[in-house]
C-alpha cells in the first residue's frame, strides 16, 4: 500500500511538470470545461423559466440531483480517466511496456494519464450546486446526510468509472468501441432528471444496466422523500462497489485475451 | 473557366476520398444512430414531463417534440463534426499539416471539402435513418408545408456552411498558440456549450426568457440549429423563411471572409513541429 502511495506521488509530480510546460493549454481546457458544465446548469434554469416544478420536484431539489450527478461523474473524470486511455495503450503496443512492470496494470494507466486536472473545476461546480441546493430546501436534510452524501458521491464516481471500463474491455473482443463509449458517457446526463419520467424499459436500463440513476436521482430522492425511495436509496452507495468488482473481473478476463500489436 | 472546373474536380476528389474513408468505419455510423436515438428518447420523455408540468408554453406539444427530436437527428454537435478542429490540431502537432499545405489546392477549401464529405455521409447514414425512426416511433410531424420542407433542406446546408467556417476560424488559432490540446479539447468543449445553448439545439429559442432570446437571435449561432428546426415546425414561416436563410448564409460568408484574412496571416507563421 505504501509502495503504491509513493509511486502515485511520483506519477503526480511528473504530471504537474508536464502541465507546467503547457500552461496555456491547461488554462484554456480548465476554463472551457468549467463553462461547459456551467452551461449544463444553465439548462436547468432555462427549463425552470417555463415551469415551477418538474413532476413534483422543485428547482432546489433538481439542483441537488444535478450537483450529485455532476460531482460524481467529474470526480471519476478527474482522477480515474482510465478507460479512454486503454485504447491508446493497446493500439500503440505501449501496454507491453506496462505489462513487464511490477505494479497493477490499471494503477499504472491511472498514474500515467488518468489524472486530468483541468476537469477538477467541474467537481467544484458540482459541489457548489449541492451546497446552493441545500440552502434552498424548505426543510434541512436529516443528520445522517453528512455520511450518506459523501458515500453516494464516491459510489457514483465508481459507477461512472466501472461502466466505462466494461465498455473499454469489450473492445478487446469486438471492434473499437470508443464511439459507443462516448455515446454512453454522454448518456449519463439522464442521471440529472427524475428517472421516473422515462418509459419503463429505459427506467430499468438506467437503474440496473447503466445505473446512472443511482448516481444522482435515487440518492437525492432518498434524502428528500425518505421511505418512498428507501430500497434504491440504500442500494445506491453499494452499487458503486458492486460495479467496481464486476468491471475489474471483466478487466482481468479481458487482459488475458490481450495480444500485443507487436510494434 | 477550365481552372474553375479543375478546382471543382479536385474538391470532388477530396469529398469522395473522405466518403470512402468514413465508410471504412461503418460501426461508427451504427453507434452514432444509437446515440442519436437514445438522446432523442431521453429528450422526448423529458419534454413530455416538462410540458405536463407547465401551465402555459409558447409552443404546442407536437411542435416541441418535433423540434427536439429533429434537432437530435440533424445534430451539429456530433463527434464527426469535430473533423476540422481535429485535422488542423493533429496536423500541427504531428507536422502532417505540411502535407496538406503542399497539396495543389487551397488549405481552407481542402478542410471544408473534407468535412463536407463527412457531413454528407453522416446525413445519409445517421441523420436520415434517425429521422425516419423519429417519424415512425416518436410520432413527430412532417414539415409544416412544402415550402418548410424545402427551406429546411437549404437551411441545413446553411448550418453546415456556418459551423464549418466557424470551426476553421477556431482551428486557425492553433497556428498562433501551438496549444493544440487546449484548442481541440478546450475550445471544442466551449463550442459544444455555445451551440447547445445559443443555437437552441435542446431548448428552442422560442422558450427562452425574453432578454436571452433577444441576444440569441442577434448572434450567428441560431443558424446552427434553431433556423432549420424552426422552419421545419413552422415557427418561422412565409417570407421569414427566406430572410432567415439569407442571414444564415450572410453570417457564413462573413466568417469565411474573416477566416480568409486570418488564414493569409496564419500561413506565414507556420512552424512545422516534428515530422
Amino acid at each position: 500500500m505504501a509502495y503504491y502511495a509513493e509511486l502515485y506521488l511520483v506519477y503526480v509530480r511528473n504530471l504537474l511538470k508536464a502541465w507546467a510546460q503547457y500552461r496555456a493549454d491547461f488554462a484554456i481546457t480548465f476554463i472551457s470545461s468549467i463553462l461547459l458544465t456551467a452551461s449544463r446548469l444553465f439548462f436547468l434554469t432555462l427549463i425552470f423559466a417555463n415551469i415551477r416544478q418538474l413532476e413534483g420536484w422543485s428547482f432546489s431539489e433538481m439542483l441537488l440531483i444535478w450537483g450529485l450527478m455532476v460531482a460524481a461523474a467529474t470526480l471519476a473524470n478527474t482522477f480515474m480517466d482510465v478507460p479512454h486511455r486503454i485504447f491508446g495503450y493497446v493500439r500503440s503496443g505501449e501496454l507491453d511496456r506496462l505489462l513487464v512492470r511490477p505494479a497493477a496494470l490499471i494503477f499504472q494507466i491511472a498514474g500515467e494519464g488518468g489524472l486530468t486536472l483541468p476537469a477538477l473545476g467541474n467537481v467544484l461546480i458540482g459541489l457548489a450546486a449541492i451546497l446552493v441546493a441545500l440552502t434552498g430546501l424548505p426543510k434541512p436534510l436529516p443528520g445522517w446526510a453528512a455520511v450518506y452524501l459523501p458515500l453516494a458521491l464516491v459510489s457514483g464516481a465508481l459507477i461512472y468509472f466501472s461502466v466505462q471500463l466494461i465498455m473499454a474491455c469489450l473492445s478487446f473482443w469486438f471492434i473499437n468501441t470508443i464511439s459507443l463509449m462516448q455515446t454512453l458517457a454522454w448518456m449519463h446526463q439522464i442521471g440529472q432528471y427524475p428517472v421516473t419520467i422515462l418509459a419503463l424499459p429505459l427506467q430499468f436500463l438506467f437503474t440496473w444496466v447503466l445505473p446512472y440513476a443511482m448516481m444522482g436521482f435515487f440518492p437525492a430522492a432518498f434524502l428528500l422523500r425518505g421511505d418512498e425511495y428507501r430500497l434504491f436509496g440504500l442500494l445506491a452507495p453499494l452499487m458503486g462497489l458492486l460495479f467496481l468488482g464486476l468491471s475489474l473481473s471483466v478487466w482481468r478476463v479481458a487482459i488475458r485475451h490481450y495480444q500485443s500489436a507487436g510494434s | 473557366m477550365t481552372r474553375v472546373y479543375e478546382e471543382i474536380d479536385r474538391q470532388l476528389g477530396i469529398v469522395v476520398a473522405t466518403v470512402k474513408q468514413t465508410l471504412a468505419y461503418r460501426f461508427d455510423f451504427f453507434t452514432a444512430i444509437l446515440g442519436a436515438l437514445l438522446m432523442m428518447a431521453l429528450l422526448y420523455y423529458l419534454w413530455t414531463a416538462i410540458y405536463a408540468s407547465s401551465t402555459s408554453m409558447a409552443m404546442s406539444y407536437q411542435a416541441l417534440i418535433t423540434y427536439v427530436c429533429l434537432g437530435q437527428a440533424f445534430s451539429f454537435a456530433r463527434p464527426g463534426q469535430r473533423r476540422i478542429l481535429v485535422r488542423i490540431g493533429a496536423g500541427i502537432r504531428t507536422g502532417h499539416v505540411l502535407m496538406d499545405l503542399v497539396r495543389p489546392t487551397d488549405y481552407q477549401l481542402l478542410t471544408i471539402s473534407d468535412t463536407f464529405g463527412a457531413f454528407l455521409m453522416e446525413t445519409l447514414m445517421v441523420s436520415l435513418p434517425s429521422y425516419l425512426v423519429a417519424l415512425l416511433f416518436f410520432g413527430i410531424s412532417l414539415p409544416a408545408s412544402p415550402e418548410a420542407a424545402f427551406g429546411f433542406g437549404v437551411s441545413v446546408l446553411g448550418a453546415f456552411f456556418l459551423v464549418s467556417s466557424v470551426d476553421f476560424l477556431i482551428g486557425l488559432m492553433a497556428f498562433w498558440t501551438m496549444n493544440v490540446f487546449g484548442l481541440v479539447w478546450g475550445l471544442g468543449y466551449l463550442k459544444i456549450a455555445v451551440i447547445d445553448i445559443l443555437a437552441g439545439t435542446v431548448i428552442p429559442l422560442t422558450l427562452f426568457p425574453d432578454w436571452l432570446r433577444g441576444i440569441a437571435l442577434a448572434l450567428p449561432f441560431q443558424g446552427m440549429a434553431f433556423t432549420p428546426l424552426a422552419i421545419y415546425v413552422g415557427t418561422i414561416q412565409g417570407s421569414a423563411i427566406w430572410t432567415s436563410i439569407l442571414s444564415q448564409f450572410a453570417w457564413g460568408v462573413g466568417f469565411v471572409l474573416l477566416t480568409r484574412l486570418v488564414w493569409l496571416k496564419a500561413r506565414r507563421r507556420i512552424e512545422i513541429q516534428g515530422g
